[in-house]
């Protein structure tokens, strides 16, 4: 509790342990805003291009993440059982 | 200001971007919105990764070659960097010293400057450094010192993942200004899409 009362934003580290994995998206979404205003050619097009680019990173790393956990949880012990 | 026909750098918006992220584009190539969404991604990133990691995360002392990376977003990087050393961050020095208030330059000079543990708090003493010459220096020098009662760091160092984001998020932000600054350098290499 004193480290809730404690805490200070900027300063102390936030409390997001078990959720950590959803800050993948406003970084995505700030990668993704930085990277489009210099890359597109029609601003007119910006706001579409960064969702888009947005979509693309958050499934993209998902789609690795769960990819790496079918490899290391199931095909790897299927295909290299540990000795008992 | 805008792009002269023909020329191929800018020279001064490479570095007004590299002054603040964005300004090249805002200011000296005239395009406000495109600096303006610049800004908005790499700050987002830099200040998003300070919110989730805190200060620690901008360290050039104990995390130097992840600093490399933040550097890139110019002298708020480095803003945030000395007020992270000198506000949060003590001298480990034995409580001998810290009570006498007087120690060699040789002695002074391997006190290593580090984040607080839970248990310590700062303090800042009058320490006089005997310099080789014989002449004697008075300092105002931060040190740590167990906590007293209801005492604490100024700040708790970020550890594990909520460490490892922040800094990630700030160097991130670092690496995309590098995009921004290249393309303010060279603002004629944007191509349209096919």
């Amino acid at each position: 509790m004193s480290l809730v009362l404690a805490y200070t934003p900027f300063i102390d580290a936030m409390n997001l342990d078990r959720v950590w994995y959803l800050i993948l998206i406003p970084m995505c979404f700030f990668i993704a805003v930085g990277y489009k205003s210099v890359r597109t050619y029609d601003m007119k097009d910006y706001m579409k291009q960064v969702f888009q680019f947005t979509g693309m990173m958050v499934i993209g790393i998902a789609a690795l993440g769960a990819g790496f956990y079918v490899l290391i949880s199931v095909l790897l012990p299927m295909f290299a059982p540990m000795a008992e | 200001m805008t792009q002269k026909p023909g020329s191929s750098i800018h020279f001064v918006a490479g570095l007004i971007a590299l002054a603040f992220p964005g300004a090249g584009h805002f200011f000296v190539l005239g395009e406000r919105q495109r600096g303006f969404f610049a800004a908005v991604g790499v700050l987002g990133l830099f200040f998003g990764g300070l919110l989730v990691g805190g200060i620690s995360v901008v360290d050039r002392e104990e995390d130097k070659y992840w600093f490399l990376g933040q550097a890139l977003i110019g002298p708020i990087a480095f803003g945030v960097n000395t007020i992270h050393q000198n506000s949060y961050k003590a001298y480990e020095v034995p409580p001998e010293i810290i009570e006498f208030q007087k120690v060699d330059a040789k002695v002074a000079n391997s006190f290593v400057r580090r984040s607080l543990h839970p248990d310590e708090e700062l303090k800042v003493v009058e320490m006089t450094i005997l310099q080789p010459t014989g002449a004697e220096v008075t300092t105002r020098m931060p040190v740590a010192v167990p906590a007293g009662p209801g005492g604490g760091p100024p700040a708790y160092q970020s550890i594990g993942r909520m460490n490892e984001l922040g800094m990630l998020s700030s160097t991130l932000g670092g690496m995309l200004n590098f995009i921004i600054i290249l393309d303010a350098l060279f603002p004629t290499r944007r191509r349209k899409q096919a």
